[in-house]
């Protein structure tokens, strides 16, 4: 029983979809193995509907009668390195859709490196696994600051990207908890569109997330929330001068269901919900539905 | 005779009455005039950065979600006499460029076509969503796209 927690303890991601609703902001949690495997494999697909379009600076929520839709195809995988070590990278394809217009491509690679400085111990009630992990982002998916339809063509933040982190995760019973920490720091690049032709200059952000599951025969329910910012990005023009936007903040809450076919396959289905908790500045705010497909392979 | 004559003659002036003049006044018609003067000056409170001059716009189709819209603007400045505008051209044909500065992001390009002296209308005219956006109307070196800016005016508005 302990086992069939811990494989379950892999699926406890699959309710966080951090990335901004409107034009691919934010930055996910790598690729990890959480149980005793020696490699895994996911493909998932999800989608996002924008419901609500802007939120200002001022936290006042605005809806238009058209939306954007954003939907991920997504490859991810993750292998150990050594007894502790493990690498996984992460390969997303978007399209955006928004009236009539259409956009699709490969979003921003993530590559990562996790050690599992903490083992946890099943006879002790509180010592929880940790894993901390460093990730890099390529920035293969276009940006808004690159875009010339206003970040409708967007597919992940387009910057140069290292974030560092940790997961603790613990089971008793017939629950499970997390709590997840990630920290990153994108870097400035330039831009030369009809709109700007200057230096984006992006700053740090962050993740703060924990959830809980349940778990019977093989089945597991869980939730999690998860708030998510970003510094301040400001936009300097070449012809002098520049623009701030303002920080970037919102709560992703994640419901999911997850099914373990054996101990090599799990499906899990997840619906997550920008629009439910917290205070929201400068962004939009979507709800997603998922569904992912993962195969592991044991020691 | 003279008695009945009198109180008739007394009787016809008291429904007459007094007379109450309105005579044409000086300050009347400076005041008019005043009045006049403030009709015709315009608002000049969007001003280009470097040039000084006033900018006046309005929606001559308001975009909606799906639907660009266009607006016509105006470049002028003010009479010096009467402050009455003068419409004129700028060196080149402004750029209308959209802006979102709280998200960072700009909207697809519109285009701007001259009407005549002094007045542009700007095609296009597409908000990717509601909130508070900036029309930036831009002057540019060369009138390309990627050239340096010389002159601007900004208006913030909510959509």
């Amino acid at each position: 029983m302990r086992l069939l927690f811990n494989l379950f303890l892999l699926l406890v991601f699959r309710e966080a979809a951090f990335s901004a609703a409107c034009c691919g902001g934010g930055m996910s949690v790598p690729t990890i193995i959480i149980g005793d495997d020696r490699a895994q494999l996911s493909a998932s697909y999800g989608r996002m509907d924008v419901s609500v379009d802007n939120v200002d600076s001022q936290g006042v929520w605005r809806r238009w009668e058209q939306h954007q839709n954003v939907q991920t195809l997504k490859l991810e995988g993750a292998h150990i390195i050594g007894d502790r070590w493990q690498a996984g990278v992460s390969l997303p394809v978007v399209n955006r859709k928004y009236g009539s217009d259409s956009y699709s491509g490969l979003g921003d690679i993530a590559t990562s490196l996790s050690y599992e400085y903490l083992s946890d111990w099943n006879y002790n009630p509180y010592r929880p696994k940790g894993i901390g992990f460093i990730q890099g982002i390529v920035p293969t998916g276009k940006s808004r600051a690159d875009s010339e339809v206003g970040g409708l063509d967007s597919r992940g933040n387009g910057f140069w990207a290292i974030g560092a982190g940790t997961m603790l995760t613990k089971s008793w019973s017939l629950f499970d908890v997390f709590v997840m920490l990630e920290w990153h720091r994108s870097f400035e690049k330039n831009v030369a569109t009809s709109t700007v032709q200057g230096k984006v200059v992006p700053g740090r952000g962050s993740n703060l997330g924990f959830g809980l599951g349940y778990n019977w025969a093989m089945y597991r329910a869980g939730f999690s929330l998860t708030r998510t910012q970003e510094d301040p990005i400001e936009t300097q023009f070449n012809a002098g001068g520049s623009s701030w936007q303002g920080q970037e903040r919102w709560d992703t809450m994640g419901l999911s269901f997850s099914y373990l076919q054996g101990e090599e396959w799990s499906w899990t289905v997840s619906y997550s919900d920008q629009t439910v908790f917290g205070d929201p500045l400068n962004t939009s705010l979507g709800k997603s539905l998922g569904i992912q497909l993962q195969h592991r392979w044991a020691r | 005779m003279f008695g009945k004559f009198g109180f008739v003659l007394l009787l016809g002036l008291q429904l007459v009455s007094c007379a109450k003049p309105k005579y044409v006044q000086d300050e009347s018609i400076a005041n008019q005039n005043k009045i006049a003067q403030e009709e015709n000056k315009v608002d000049c409170s969007i001003l280009f950065s470097e040039s000084k001059y006033c900018l006046s716009w309005f929606w001559e189709t308001k975009p909606t979600a799906s639907q660009p819209g266009s607006l016509i603007f105006k470049i002028f400045r003010q009479n010096q006499f009467d402050q009455t505008p003068v419409e004129l051209d700028m060196a080149q044909v402004p750029e209308v460029i959209l802006w979102m500065p709280g998200m960072g992001h700009g909207s697809s390009p519109t285009q701007t076509t001259r009407l005549d002296v002094g007045t542009y209308r700007a095609s296009k005219v597409f908000f990717i969503m509601p909130g508070e956006w900036e029309i930036r109307f831009s002057v540019k070196e060369n009138g390309q796209p990627n050239s340096k800016p010389i002159d601007g005016a900004v208006v913030a508005i909510t959509i």
